[in-house]
């Protein structure tokens, strides 16, 4: 690999670093537009410095150049013998791809953001910790090695934190908050386990390769494997703990618990980091490092099976949730799933494909729903909605663009990228007919709960209190315009990567030409599968507007009525949290407190020690001068002791 | 007067000694009528004074070597071969650094007002300062030996004079425990210099002088227990630590800041400087054991800590998990680990030492330390919260902060000798986080919940200024780790060399590279 210095890039992380030191400077003042016009403008430099960059690096590569990356090389960071990380920065096509999504789509969050936060008190720092994230998020996707990757890593999860609980008086938001960076931080101790030892894999073969990226890709071909741990191949150990980490960071089961309760931080923030960017960390660590995954079939097949999994029992429980943005919460985590089936398939540029597309839709969702609630002040109960259609149509309109683009179908974003992920998960080089039944299963899931969604909240009659509905206005055109731009992308978005065209997976090739790949795939096969995900995707529309429809209610309440136990077992997210709590959460609380009650404070501190003091106060009552605590005494003591080891030394010991 | 500067040059660790001694006088022999503010501004000046003094230290250290700098050698028992030598090398120069810089914070976060007989207080704190950089300059064991028990005297009388209610059982503790583990370390250096002694037929109580003769490695074993029961009680290393949660919660603010920060450290420094380069052969057999022992400690602390329901408690018990990190890192025996729990030395003293602060700040407010007590306080202590906030993350080690590096560094080197038991040891990574962001909660988020805590003032000028130079330190040392890392090297990999493989290709084209990126500072 070529690495071709470019310092330009550094500024990408510089200009969000510096908007949210100077937010913070400002954050107990009280709120300035000002401050979110320049966490904006930072989000938008960065934009336009990393579309150059993208065009500088298409100029090398229409000159011939291949195999090659930019580089910045900042300082030395952590560096002792043995073992050396430089806080260096890089950008090749991945880096481009995953910087367009974060820079682009985080400049519309920021800016929709100046007018959903309007008039919060904490308005400052809200920018001050967005910025902050945006920070992180681009170091994650320019890092050159594996710790700096985990600086942006658990720096997205501390603005995760930060956000989630930015209303922090409300005790369950600051639950919430806590437990998703304690979810996290379950991965991120896999995440270090895993990166240890590919250090040392490496390290041992002579290779100071210091857990730089592209360096580890240039040598995994000498990385035959071995029994490591657990009965486990070194690469299959390394590619396993690491995903753990990645399940927790894009919460795939089962550590997906913590994403729905992140729901409750503001909207833009659920849109941005929740949905669009930081929980896609994970997808594009295993895309990033899939020169190992490709060496190790066993971690392919656990990638591909958890996310089959994590699609289809996500998309169960969205169906029955009634919080907005609940439904879209689940929605995230069965799409992330998604891209792990493909990832785990050996398609990981559909995997990439994928999450652009969903960061669009997803995110314009969202924002979608931030605009019912800001109309609704403040209402997320969509039993407490319905024909919103005439009071918010820009709202509508865009949510309507989004849900069809999620919802796979035709000439969407999302029919392209899903589409391509259910042909791999059949002909991919770890796919099979299992996945595939899963992944158009879920697919199938998506589009009935998108259609309730869509149905329940701006169709049919107004289900929340009289009069409520003639004080519900349309959000200002900050809110709207991001809208607008982010349903124009979900329209076209897909062509990037539509069948015949595939710039997106053609510009990603090189970096994953390691991935096996399956067997060459027919047109007419193409065509089928094709043909197929249509028309299960048109089979959810019309299940959703059998049952939630225009005029549908009665019907519901019967379908309700037969599948009562089923649908209350969906709301109640099949007891995860409550089992979770019962295995881990309390046991632990238990034996923390048995162990501090009975062995450190009753056995070790009053039966050791102070039994040991007590027999010594005994022996000592018959030498009355060392009963009290004088500390002339102790020191005399001392002293005593060690005139006797200096007369020892000089005269008995010669 | 160049030659006054000469002289200084030369004799500048005596200087600094002299400096915290006479500053010490100085406080002691102040007229006790002066007015509050004065006292502390005159402590405040001359523990800055010290502290800048010694930064001559950092700015004039050569990293290109492993060898005792600014070396003093004076006769001190001639009878004895015992000498008054001193100097700094890449192990001691940090935790000097960490003490000049944490008594001046120390005195300006005093509440100068509430404090009874306050220039004896901050007194006995320079004459603490001066036997901890004592301790950690000896370059003679029985200089060495003397500080060491000399620290416990002003210690025990912070403790005894200014705790509470519960004082005199909480020093007794500590003074009896700490001179329960001393009393093997004084028979093992004993043992250790008849030893040597016997087999270099020359009576010294040079340190270095001591490790170069070759011990039998049964022999070796017992020393290295002897030594290593009063290095594992200053630590302290399950299950010899429950002096320290007691006496934490009796000591004033000052005196937890010193003896979390810098007097705990002196146990893993004793480890550095006597048990891993004078047994070797014993520091390689039970390197494993440590290991493990550490790594339970770090999860076991972390427990106790979550089961707290005193403030200072938990955060007392946190050192306990941290501490055990430091043990793990060190007996991994090689320069990751080594540089690491160096790094995390420091980084602890800074972090733990904001931690005291901050929970002495609301015990002076709310004359209370129970976390159920508290809740909602971000409402009316902005500025405290946040502060708190920070220190929690360093605490935690997130990444940009100073915790993180010695954790990694740790964690990367245990990795190396023990998989299974780094293993155990980065638990303390979920487990910080579940026991500071818990209590982070409970104390400053929902909902306020207690009348008395509705008008709480947020902190005083002097308090912020103290804290904001340790978030100063957290920052600088989290983004930036070469100010410490370049400094430790050259003493690591000396102390870590009789442990290394053959070096292959491998670490000496590193080695290679180490010597181009060492700068001479002279």
């Amino acid at each position: 690999m070529i690495e071709i210095t470019f310092d330009m890039i550094t500024l990408i992380p510089l200009f969000p670093i510096l908007g949210a030191a100077f937010c913070f400077a400002i954050s107990r003042n009280r709120p300035y537009p000002f401050a979110g016009v320049v966490a904006s403008s930072m989000v938008l430099m960065s934009f336009i410095v990393s579309f150059f960059a993208s065009l500088s690096f298409a100029a090398f590569s229409s000159a011939g150049q291949t195999g090659f990356q930019f580089v910045a090389r900042c300082f030395e960071w952590i560096n002792v013998p043995g073992a050396s990380f430089a806080f260096d920065l890089s950008f090749d096509q991945l880096t481009a791809t995953m910087l367009f999504v974060i820079t682009f789509v985080g400049f519309l969050i920021h800016v929709y953001s100046t007018g959903y936060m309007k008039g919060d008190p904490g308005y400052n720092r809200y920018f001050a910790y967005l910025n902050l994230f945006v920070f992180f998020m681009i170091m994650l996707v320019m890092a050159k090695n594996l710790p700096l990757m985990f600086v942006g890593w658990e720096g997205v999860g501390l603005c995760s934190y930060l956000l989630i609980s930015f209303w922090w008086d409300d005790p369950e938001k600051a639950a919430a908050g806590r437990k998703a960076f304690i979810v996290n931080r379950i991965g991120d101790f896999a995440f270090l386990i895993g990166m240890f030892s590919l250090y040392y894999l490496y390290a041992r073969s002579g290779v100071p390769a210091g857990l730089d990226l592209t360096r580890l890709a240039d040598f995994s071909a000498f990385a035959a494997d071995r029994p490591f741990a657990f009965g486990l191949g070194a690469i299959d150990f390394i590619c396993l703990t690491l995903f753990i980490g990645a399940c927790g960071k894009s919460a795939q089961i089962p550590l997906y618990v913590w994403l729905p309760d992140a729901m409750v931080g503001p909207t833009p923030v659920s849109a941005l980091i929740h949905a669009a960017t930081m929980v896609t960390a994970g997808v594009y660590m295993v895309v990033r490092l899939n020169f190992l995954y490709a060496a190790s079939p066993l971690a392919m097949g656990v990638v591909a099976a958890t996310g089959a999994a994590t699609a289809v029992f996500a998309a169960v429980i969205a169906m029955a949730q009634t919080d907005i943005k609940k439904v879209l919460a689940y929605s995230t985590v069965s799409q992330l799933g998604f891209m792990f089936l493909a990832a785990g398939c050996g398609a990981f540029a559909s995997a990439i494909f994928h999450l652009a597309t969903h960061a669009f839709f997803k995110s314009l969702l969202f924002l979608g729903a931030g605009s019912v609630i800001h109309a609704l002040g403040g209402e997320q109960d969509m039993r407490g909605m319905g024909g919103l259609a005439k009071k918010i149509p820009h709202t509508c309109t865009t949510f309507f663009v989004g849900t069809y683009a999620i919802s796979g179908l035709p000439l969407m974003s999302g029919f392209f990228s899903k589409d391509e992920i259910i042909l791999y998960s059949l002909f991919g080089a770890h796919g099979n007919a299992v996945f595939y039944a899963l992944a158009t299963f879920a697919s199938l899931l998506t589009a009935i709960y998108m259609h309730r969604l869509l149905f329940s909240v701006f169709f049919g009659e107004f289900r929340g209190e009289r009069g409520r509905f003639e004080k519900i206005h349309e959000s200002p055109a900050s809110m709207t315009v991001p809208l607008y731009v982010l349903a124009f992308f979900s329209i076209t978005g897909g062509f990037v990567g539509a069948p015949g065209i595939s710039r997106l997976q053609s510009a990603l090739a090189p970096l994953v030409a390691k991935a096996p790949s399956g067997a060459a795939v027919s047109h007419a096969a193409e065509y089928a599968t094709m043909g197929i995900s249509v028309l299960v995707a048109f089979a959810g529309v019309f299940a959703a507007w059998r049952y939630y429809g225009g005029g549908a209610d009665e019907r519901l309440a019967r379908f309700a009525r037969t599948f009562s136990g089923v649908i209350s077992l969906q709301r109640k997210k099949f007891f995860v949290d409550e089992i979770y709590g019962y295995v881990f959460v309390k046991p632990f609380a238990a034996v923390s407190d048995a162990l501090h009650r009975y062995l450190d404070s009753a056995v070790i501190d009053r039966g050791a020690v102070d039994g040991a003091a007590r027999v010594l106060a005994r022996l000592q009552s018959s030498f009355s001068l060392m009963q009290n605590g004088d500390v002339a005494r102790y020191l005399a003591a001392f002293i005593a002791g060690l005139s006797i080891f200096v007369f020892y030394v000089m005269f008995v010991s010669r | 007067m160049e030659k006054i500067f000469e002289t200084l040059s030369h004799n500048f660790i005596s200087a600094l000694l002299l400096g915290t001694l006479a500053s010490g006088f100085v406080m002691a022999l102040a007229p006790q009528t002066a007015a509050h503010f004065r006292v502390k501004r005159a402590a405040f000046a001359m523990a800055c004074a010290v502290f800048m003094a010694s930064l001559y230290l950092y700015f004039n250290f050569d990293t290109c070597s492993a060898a005792m700098q600014f070396a003093e050698k004076r006769a001190w028992i001639p009878g004895l071969n015992a000498f008054y030598s001193v100097g700094v090398d890449g192990l001691s120069l940090f935790l000097v650094l960490l003490t000049t810089f944490l008594t001046p914070i120390v005195v300006l976060a005093t509440n100068a007002g509430d404090t009874r007989n306050l220039s004896y207080y901050f007194s006995l704190f320079f004459f603490l300062e001066f036997t901890m950089i004592g301790a950690l300059v000896a370059r003679d064991a029985l200089l060495f030996y003397l500080f060491w028990e000399l620290m416990l005297v002003p210690m025990y009388l912070i403790i005894g004079v200014w705790g509470g209610p519960d004082r005199v059982r909480a020093t007794i503790k500590f003074l009896l425990y700490t001179i329960f583990g001393s009393v093997f370390m004084l028979w093992g250096l004993f043992w250790m210099v008849s030893y040597h002694n016997i087999a270099a037929g020359r009576l010294t109580f040079d340190i270095a002088e001591l490790a170069a003769v070759n011990i039998e490695p049964a022999a070796q074993k017992v020393l290295f227990l002897l030594f290593g029961i009063a290095f594992m009680v200053k630590i302290p290393v399950f299950p010899f630590h429950t002096w320290l949660p007691h006496a934490h919660v009796e000591a004033p603010t000052g005196g937890s800041v010193i003896l979390a920060a810098v007097l705990l450290k002196m146990g893993a420094y004793g480890l550095l400087r006597f048990s891993i380069p004078m047994f070797p052969a014993a520091a390689a057999e039970f390197s494993v054991p440590m290991m493990a022992l550490g790594a339970f400690g770090v999860v076991y602390g972390a427990m106790m800590s979550y089961a707290q329901t005193d403030l200072k408690k938990l955060v007392a018990y946190s050192s306990v998990s941290h501490m055990g990190a430091i043990v793990t890192g060190i007996f991994a025996l090689n320069a990751a680990g080594v540089t690491g729990a160096i790094v995390q030395m420091t980084s602890h003293g800074v972090s733990t030492g904001a931690l005291f602060l901050l929970v002495g700040a609301i015990y002076e407010r709310r004359h209370t330390r129970a976390i159920g007590e508290f809740g909602g306080l971000a409402a009316v202590m902005p500025v405290y919260s946040t502060i708190f906030a920070i220190v929690t993350f360093s605490s935690i080690g997130l990444p940009g902060l100073n915790g993180f590096v010695g954790e990694f560094l740790i964690l990367l080197g245990a990795f190396g000798a023990s998989p299974a038991v780094a293993s155990v040891a980065a638990l303390g990574v979920v487990l910080g986080a579940v026991y500071m962001l818990t209590v982070y909660e409970k104390v400053f988020l929902g909902k306020m919940t207690k009348k008395e805590n509705e008008k709480l003032p947020d902190l005083r000028f002097s308090e912020r200024m103290a804290l904001t130079a340790l978030i100063v330190a957290i920052l600088a040392v989290g983004v930036y780790p070469g100010f410490v890392t370049s400094r430790i090297e050259r003493g690591v990999m000396a102390l870590v060399a009789p442990f290394e493989k053959p070096a292959s290709a491998k670490t000496a084209a590193l080695n290679e590279k180490a010597v181009g990126v060492c700068r001479s500072a002279r």
